[in-house]
């Protein structure tokens, strides 16, 4: 019992917290692709460019 | 990988922070990560008087640290746009995320001993399974803090901090109301939430 509702009612906002627990990490996953991607561009760019005489 | 976790802790412990603003954002997500993946093994560790419970911690502990980091982190940002620090979003949440990190690591550090105490202690089973979570806490705020005076040594930064452990400690002790029992079958006065507590 919490906050005065049945343990069905309490079940089910777990479940929805849970789905959107679920999102965030795909969402965080998909970040992470992107920015790592970023990340080994910007290295790649920092070689070339310490690589560069001019 | 095994590099990326290891600059992970440089950058937990305070050390060198990473040059490219990608590769910041890319270890902060990895943080978050790591610390689901600890957070787990408590789980398991604090469910473990049953094999049902130790199953459903594995997934209820990273998700009730998840979903309060989620609760939390815009009203930290909001107070970070109010008080007008010179602190970014992305540099709070990436200390936000390190910190987590490093109080789940306490916790995964402290987990065999959780088991071993629960299953032989009838006295300090349960208090230690609480007192680890609180000494994991108490880590992860004080590495967040440390975090973000390293960054910007601003005291409205730290409001910011504050709200946001604030309101992540209130978030936490809800979502694991909605997800007890937790730690044994029995349960806590936690499971309760904040009626029963206060």
């Amino acid at each position: 019992m919490l906050g005065g509702h049945d343990a069905t009612y309490v079940r089910a906002v777990w479940l929805v917290a849970s789905a959107v627990g679920a999102l965030a990490l795909v969402v965080l996953a998909l970040l992470f692709r992107r920015v790592r991607a970023r990340a080994e561009l910007d290295e790649v760019e920092r070689v070339l460019a310490d690589d560069d005489p001019s | 990988m095994q590099a990326r976790l290891s600059q992970l802790m440089t950058m937990t412990t305070g050390g060198e922070r990473p040059q490219s603003r990608a590769e910041e954002s890319m270890l902060a997500i990895l943080a978050i990560g790591a610390a689901l993946a600890l957070a787990s093994l408590w789980g398991v560790a604090a469910g473990s008087e049953s094999a049902q419970l130790a199953v459903a911690n594995a997934y209820k502990v990273p998700m009730v640290i998840l979903l309060s980091a989620l609760t939390a982190l815009p009203a930290g940002i909001v107070a970070l746009r109010l008080t007008n620090a010179r602190l970014g979003a992305a540099e709070l949440a990436g200390a936000f995320a390190t910190s987590i990190f490093g109080g789940t690591l306490v916790l995964a550090t402290l987990a065999p001993l959780v088991a071993i105490y629960y299953h032989t202690s009838s006295k300090a089973g349960l208090p230690l399974a609480l007192g680890s979570v609180f000494v994991a806490l108490a880590t992860a705020s004080l590495l967040f803090a440390r975090a973000v005076a390293r960054r910007v040594s601003e005291r409205k930064s730290l409001i910011a901090v504050g709200v946001l452990v604030a309101l992540f400690l209130a978030a936490l002790l809800q979502f694991v109301a909605l997800a007890a029992p937790i730690i044994g079958t029995h349960g806590t006065a936690f499971d309760g939430g904040f009626d029963r507590v206060f």
